[in-house]
């Protein structure tokens, strides 16, 4: 809140400060954009304003194919590591050892991605060295592939790396709840599991919400532990990079990541005015709710 | 209420254990129909574990709940004929009040005009006319209990349990509430199982109460019994303000018994209770009962007495505190309603005694 | 209110109550419960805290031609002190720090001013806002970051036409300064978001006793915020540092031949298949990462982030 003494230009200058530090982190994502208009492609002298690029989006193959093979991988970590932070936020609550669950769901924040995907890519490989040797042991050939890599390590490097924020997310939305709203609903008649459903879920569902949009970007745009874990040259991130080091990204390329950035700053966006309005609009009708009370 | 000879809620041999902690000590309890039935105790002393064993959020190590003569040691909160009031912070707080009050009716698929009808009436009851739309966090803490009440009615179970229902609340509004709960149960006529660590709390809504402390039932009776007649030494101790003597028996005379306090004797009834020559026992006195008497002044009915120094006069409005030291050390208090025109003062320091009749005095061999 | 039936089950409809499967096996569910809670902690466990625990036992491997056999030999570290890996590394830490330093200055002032000054319910609005960069890949905008910086780039272009300097600044891509541009433009973010669950720890009274009492705001920073939020502090700077240190993209796009971090480091000698040395570096970031967090806890009790989120 602004009190009464203070300068309305400090305030403002304060403000506009602010955006323009965003505005700065987003410059790159706006030259992208930029170069996604130009007929010429990037680095080009002249400037011919197009959509042509966005047309050509779904004619590039190599790219549509990687972006759904991406989509899939990014969806099912979704559908793993969301629950995951709701289990582990609700184990904090009721935990004796709160410290050592957030120490450990936290600490993967402090590990850079590139040494995290090595220790883990030698990992899987031991695993699965030391698995395909059980299964010679033993006479079956069956647990030769259980640990390749692929689609799982890199799950399993992708949910390590989103678990952190989900949790924290899901967390700070478990504000207002407590345990004792889950009592009162069990002994209104609920089961646990409609306890769950109509008292404990719609009050962190926003958090659920963001947290599953959040993981599907974070993962749709993971280079270094995709590339690690999985190999290949077929996701997203990996198809780009590989355009990189041949002839430079295509134009459709750019075309593609703008196109990313236009639907997460709407979902980001509109998730923002969305709920300014709301408890805008809330706070309307509180006050015009007490209004007569408080005057009888 | 009625059916006083019914019970309502039973329990055997009841234990809770968390490791090597022993939440609840092996309890046994009943509670009759249409009561209203105080658990009070220190803090941590088990009497919400105990309270929660009951409706079923904690599944007990030993013992069984009986409830109307069923065992429900098995059974999940929501399966039992048991409501809940809690502290706090336990109204949904993303419904509107009338949602709260409905959502019971909700989950057994009452039609919604009946809801809608039955929030209203129970709203009215509880005293919240026209606060059906309001959020919960519109409210004031006595508000929200009073949601909380109207929620766990209108189920009409018949058992409802009250953890600490008044403790968030402060001391004006808390004592109100008292009178409006006591008020509420009589006309709804179900069973009530207050927890409390409240004495004043307790004794303004309850007809029964026990004590519970360190996991254990202490004493169990009706509220002014457990006040003017406490049986053990704990009890007396913790309700109303009472000067506790430990000593030894000395003598016994039928059912007087005479207890060798180091410097002096008192004599006692036994109450019925059984000792011998030698035992470790207590008295107590309260001290609304205990006086102040100038060693001049000669009394015109046999007293007990002990000898001390006046240390203090402590004026409390309704009441003036005489605090006296005996030659011992020990500190006693003897309390009278203030009388500041016809009494006279005591100085500061000056020897007194402190004397009570002897039916005043309790014996406690525990 | 009229008299009740007192008979168990009829109030609540019977069998709608509860599952009679759960009624009959009661265990079972609390069984169930037990393991589901589990799971994450178990997870974490077995697929990030033992890969990396592990990391300091395949350091010391042998290197096969392909891949690595057990044995007790030092020579990864050996290589790795006796190289221009060492001094790299140094180096990268120096870079690390200075970009903590500037992401700190620029964007902690945010948080604060987040925290003071803006309404309660627009506040994790406005912090919102700082996630708008991760929608685009991080690849990219480090990618983007080059037309930016290079000779005939946008940043000499602007700085020639307003006459602040004659020449192009060729020192800017493929030198130090161009990877401490990058660090900070992308993990500024951190030090916004972790700050203002740090100034969390700062109730709002005391701005305005400072106030009361004529504190300048360098004195309310030193004497005020530092103390009470220098845990949160400390973790978004930290955070900052070690994926300064560890993250190959940032040098392998803007550095040049002596820009080299350990992360680099590490995918260099895993593409060369040299698993040991990969493992030895990843070992020497886990060991400095925990001193770190060691002298951090014993200087500041790290426990007290966390008072905001329980």
């Amino acid at each position: 809140m602004n009190d009464d003494y203070s300068s309305k230009w400090g305030y403002r200058l304060k403000w506009l400060y602010t955006l323009l530090v965003v505005t700065t982190l987003m410059l790159p994502v706006f030259f992208v954009m930029y170069i996604s208009f130009n007929e010429n492609g990037f680095g080009a002298r002249d400037y011919d304003f197009t959509f042509e690029w966005y047309g050509l989006i779904f004619s590039d193959l190599l790219m549509m194919e990687a972006i759904t093979s991406t989509l899939n991988l990014s969806a099912i970590t979704v559908i793993f590591v969301v629950p995951m932070g709701l289990i582990t936020a609700k184990l904090y609550k009721i935990t004796q050892y709160p410290l050592a669950v957030i120490s450990l769901m936290l600490s993967p924040l402090f590990v850079p991605s590139d040494i995290l995907g090595a220790a883990l890519l030698v990992f899987f490989k031991n695993l699965n060295g030391a698995f395909t040797l059980f299964g010679e042991w033993v006479g079956v050939s069956w647990f030769d592939t259980w640990f390749d890599l692929g689609y799982f390590s890199a799950i399993v490097g992708l949910i390590i790396y989103t678990l952190p924020y989900v949790f924290v997310v899901i967390l700070i939305t478990m504000g207002r709840y407590r345990k004792e709203q889950t009592e009162a609903a069990r002994s209104c008649g609920a089961t646990a599991w409609q306890a769950f459903w109509h008292v404990e879920f719609p009050q962190i569902k926003t958090g659920v919400f963001s947290s599953c949009a959040f993981t599907l970007i974070l993962c749709f745009n993971e280079y270094t532990r995709t590339s690690l874990l999985k190999g290949g040259f077929d996701t997203f991130t990996t198809v780009l990079v590989s355009q990189m080091l041949n002839e430079g990204m295509s134009e459709q390329s750019y075309a593609m990541s703008s196109l990313v950035s236009y639907i997460a700053i709407a979902i980001i966006g509109s998730v923002i005015i969305f709920t300014l309005v709301r408890s805008e609009r809330l706070e309307r009708i509180a006050r015009a709710k007490a209004e007569p009370l408080m005057a009888s | 209420m009625s059916e006083k000879n019914e019970i309502a809620v039973e329990v055997k041999g009841l234990s809770k254990s968390y490791g090597p902690v022993q939440a609840v000590k092996s309890i046994d309890l009943q509670i009759g129909m249409g009561e209203y039935f105080a658990l009070l105790g220190p803090s941590g002393g088990g009497k919400t574990t105990l309270l929660r064993l009951i409706g079923g959020f904690i599944r007990p190590t030993e013992g069984q709940v009986f409830l109307h003569n069923q065992e429900v040691s098995h059974l999940p909160p929501n399966a039992r004929p048991t409501s809940m009031v809690f502290q706090s912070f336990a109204l949904f707080p993303h419904m509107t009040v009338e949602q709260n009050v409905g959502y019971g009716l909700r989950l057994k698929k009452v039609a919604s005009d009946e809801i809608k009808d039955k929030v209203a009436n129970m709203l009215k009851t509880v005293g919240l006319d026209g606060y059906g739309e309001r959020m919960p966090h519109e409210l004031s803490g006595g508000q929200q209990q009073r949601v909380q009440l109207a929620r766990s009615f209108v189920l009409e179970t018949d058992i409802l349990l009250l953890d600490e229902p008044l403790a968030a609340l402060d001391a004006n509004l808390r004592r109100d509430m008292c009178i409006e709960l006591k008020r509420l149960q009589e006309k709804i006529g179900m069973t009530f199982i207050h927890v409390t660590h409240n004495q004043e709390e307790a004794m303004t809504v309850a007809d029964n109460m026990a004590i519970i402390a360190d996991g254990s039932l202490v004493e169990m009776g009706k509220s002014s019994d457990l006040y003017e007649n406490p049986i053990r030494r704990f009890t007396a101790d913790f309700i109303g303000e009472n000067n506790i003597f430990d000593g030894q028996v000395s003598k016994i005379e039928d059912d007087v018994i005479h207890v060798d306090l180091g410097s002096s004797s008192i004599a006692v009834l036994s109450r019925g209770q059984k000792t011998s020559v030698g035992d470790k026992v207590s008295i107590s006195v309260r001290s609304e009962l205990a006086r102040a008497i100038d060693t001049s002044t000669s009394s015109t009915e046999p007293l007990e007495t002990l000898s001390g120094i006046h240390r203090e006069s402590v004026y409390l409005g309704l009441t003036t505190s005489e605090l006296i030291t005996l030659d011992n050390g020990q500190e006693v208090l003897a309390r009278q309603i203030s009388d500041r025109y016809g009494g006279h003062t005591i100085a500061n320091g000056t020897s007194i005694n402190v004397g009570w009749r002897q039916q005043d005095g309790r014996l406690h061999i525990s | 209110m009229n008299k009740h039936t007192y008979t168990l089950g009829t109030r609540r409809g019977g069998s709608n109550s509860t599952s009679p499967f759960f009624v009959a096996y009661p265990r079972l569910g609390s069984f169930i419960s037990k393991w589901v809670f589990a799971f994450p902690v178990i997870f974490m466990g077995l697929f990030f805290a033992l890969p990396l625990a592990l990391t300091f036992v395949w350091s010391v491997f042998e290197r096969t031609m392909f891949w690595m056999k057990p044995a007790f030999t030092l020579f990864a570290y050996e290589n790795f002190f006796t190289s221009a890996r060492v001094d790299n590394f140094l180096a990268s830490m120096g870079h690390s720090s200075i970009s903590v330093l500037i992401a700190f200055i620029i964007g902690f002032p945010i948080a604060v001013f987040v925290r003071r000054r803006v309404p309660q319910v627009a506040q994790h609005r406005v912090i919102l806002l700082f996630i708008l960069p991760f929608a685009v890949s991080e690849i990219i905008r480090i990618f983007a970051l080059r037309p930016f910086l290079q000779r005939n780039g946008l940043v000499n272009d602007v700085l020639l036409k307003i006459g602040v300097i004659n020449e192009p600044i060729t020192a800017i891509l493929f030198t130090p300064t161009g990877v401490i541009i990058g660090e900070v433009m992308s993990f500024l973010p951190f030090i916004v978001f972790s700050g203002f669950l740090a100034m969390e720890a700062v109730p709002k009274y005391v701005f305005e006793i400072c106030e009361d009492l004529g504190a300048g705001p360098i004195h309310v920073f030193i004497d005020v915020i530092m103390p009470l939020a220098a845990p949160g502090i400390f973790a978004g700077s930290l955070f900052i540092f070690v994926n300064g240190l560890g993250v190959a993209l940032l040098p392998n796009i803007l550095g040049g031949p002596g820009a080299v971090n350990a992360g680099l480091i590490a995918t260099q000698a895993i593409s060369a298949l040299d698993f040991p040395l990969a493992m030895a570096v990843s070992a020497i970031m886990m060991a400095t990462l925990l001193g770190l967090l060691y002298i951090g806890h014993r200087l500041f009790n790290l426990t007290r982030i966390l008072t905001p989120l329980s």
